[in-house]
């Protein structure tokens, strides 16, 4: 019995199911080191596209209910997910990963819904009557969700995330407020997070400040800076990966465009004149500025207009120990590889790289998202 | 025999099964520790268990070991459904958490086995239908390939590279995110 142990096993002849179950308890970024183990071992692996490599396109089309689609410019495909919102309509705000927020009308009630892409369950928060969001964002712990009004007046309703399985809890509304017509919020991107503060840019790059901790004195508008020195059609307000307050400045047509950060000594925009190899994916309510290994998408900011309409797949969304992924529904034949990237507008931040926005195809209303974690 | 056992097992012990290993060995066990596998269980269903339950796929060696587990989770199954009559709540969760705690310790060391035995357990457990025994030790060969290199991979499990440069090139194509 003993010499039996002592014998080796053939691994590489372990039954497909049996490397299957293996597989589904790995998480996806070990599934290629798998699969090139032997031919085997590869045979058993499934295809899939990670979801975590740049941020991904979250679109809603409409066709009775609400199907969620997720464009990828690494793969400049379409990931159609099978999971179907029935909230026809709703506004996409804000999402990390697979939890989503969207601003949605029924009848003459207005509901956040937050939404789990990967279960289906769908949370409810209805708003007081005559009461109204220009914009819903959700902190990075998901423990506090902020409704921005920036036009009827100026001011942050907020809900808290209860542990004990009550979910969010109801809105509060702040006692006071500052008049909206003092400041001209950008209607294109969504207030921003930063250093626990909740920051609202105005259409000229001044900035209105929420601090969470006085919620009831609600939005403060700063007297510094007093605008960013640069003409522009649009800007989009981020906080970098590496934790400073930004801007996207995109001019008529997307030329040209501009990055700049802002100097919290002296309170001003600077232009920030490179990327440092990190890639910014903007011209959404939000803006998110990442490192990437991916050689094409390195100093380049990305914006959601396409030059040609991409390959949709039905997916599933899949979770193997904390990473997600785009698993294929039907089995395709078509290649798995990265695209090279020509499909997407993108442009860098040199006085040479300028780039219009001609011939290309808008996805309205879609938000950047990211996967990674 | 368990003696100092509650009335669960005295009951469950009246029903003794006798499972026969490939190399002739007899193992007598409890019904409650035998149909912790589903091949058992549809086979005792079907009333096919007369004269022992002959398993020509386990070695007597890997038989012992799957004995081991499942006489261990199906004594921490009976604990919990005991428990949760006649404790309060709270006492039932510091129960229920020193079982689970109890439970994860002996897991651990049961896997602490040579890459042969886990192989073979993988092979009984599927065998016999044992969900827990399964996710275990395919949990175990998971845990040991992430974020391996193929090269690591096949040192660790002795495996030959059948795979032409050609398939290794498309492999690389296909996922090169991996390798960005």
């Amino acid at each position: 019995m003993d010499e039996a142990t002592s014998q080796e096993r053939d691994w590489s002849s372990l039954p497909a199911d049996l490397l299957r179950e293996v597989l589904a308890r790995l998480p996806w970024s070990s599934h290629p080191s798998f699969a090139a183990t032997c031919a085997h071992w590869r045979s058993a692996v499934s295809p899939f596209y990670p979801s975590w490599i740049t941020p991904v396109l979250l679109s809603a089309a409409n066709v009775g209910s609400t199907n969620l689609r997720l464009y990828s410019p690494y793969y400049h495909k379409n990931f159609e997910l099978d999971q179907k919102l029935e909230s026809p309509g709703a506004k996409l705000c804000c999402g990390k990963g697979h939890r989503v927020m969207l601003y949605h009308r029924v009848g003459n009630d207005k509901v956040v819904v937050d939404a789990n892409l990967l279960t289906g369950d769908i949370l409810d928060l209805y708003l007081p009557e005559r009461t109204g969001f220009d914009f819903v964002v959700c902190d990075g712990d998901r423990e506090r969700l902020f409704g921005v009004d920036a036009h009827v007046v100026l001011q942050a309703a907020r809900s808290v995330w209860s542990g004990d399985g009550e979910g969010w809890c109801a809105w509060e509304f702040p006692e006071l407020w500052a008049e909206g017509s003092e400041l001209t919020a950008s209607p294109v991107t969504n207030p921003v997070f930063h250093r626990g503060l909740l920051y609202l840019l105005g259409a000229g790059g001044r900035l209105a400040v929420h601090d969470d901790s006085q919620h009831h004195e609600g939005f403060r508008i700063l007297d510094m800076p007093k605008g960013f020195g640069i003409d522009c059609d649009d800007c989009y307000l981020f906080e970098s990966d590496e934790g400073e307050l930004m801007a996207a400045l995109m001019g008529h047509n997307g030329s040209p465009v501009h990055v700049v950060r802002l100097n919290e000594e002296r309170m001003e925009w600077e232009i920030v004149d490179s990327l440092k190899g990190r890639a910014l994916f903007t011209g959404t309510l939000t803006t998110m500025m990442v490192k990437t290994g991916v050689k094409w998408m390195q100093d380049k900011v990305f914006t959601p207009r396409l030059y040609d309409w991409p390959e949709t797949i039905n997916v599933e969304l899949v979770e193997r120990e904390g990473e997600l992924a785009f698993v294929p529904i039907s089995t395709t034949t078509e290649q798995y590889g990265g695209a090279c990237g020509k499909s997407i507008w993108a442009c860098g931040l040199g006085p040479h790289e300028t780039s219009e926005f001609w011939e290309t195809i808008n996805f309205d209303y879609s938000i950047w998202v990211d996967f990674s974690n | 025999m368990a003696s100092a056992g509650s009335g669960d097992e005295k009951a469950a012990a009246a029903a003794m099964i006798t499972l026969i290993s490939s190399d002739n060995e007899k193992f007598e066990v409890t019904e409650a520790t035998a149909t912790l596998s589903q091949t058992i269980r549809h086979m005792i269903e079907d009333g096919c268990t007369d004269g022992g339950v002959p398993l020509p796929n386990v070695t007597s060696k890997i038989l012992a070991r799957v004995i081991e587990y499942c006489k261990k989770h199906a004594t921490a199954a009976a604990g919990e459904e005991g428990s949760s009559s006649s404790f309060s709540d709270a006492a039932f969760l510091e129960v229920d958490r020193a079982f689970l705690e109890e439970l994860e310790e002996f897991d651990d060391a049961f896997l602490e086995v040579d890459r042969a035995t886990l192989f073979d357990l993988i092979l009984a457990a599927n065998y016999l239908d044992i969900k827990g025994l399964l996710n275990l030790t395919c949990q175990k060969v998971a845990d040991s390939v992430k974020g391996k290199t193929p090269e690591q991979i096949r040192e660790m499990y002795n495996i030959v590279n059948d795979l032409t440069p050609e398939e290794e090139a498309e492999i690389r194509r296909e996922t090169q995110w991996a390798f960005e």
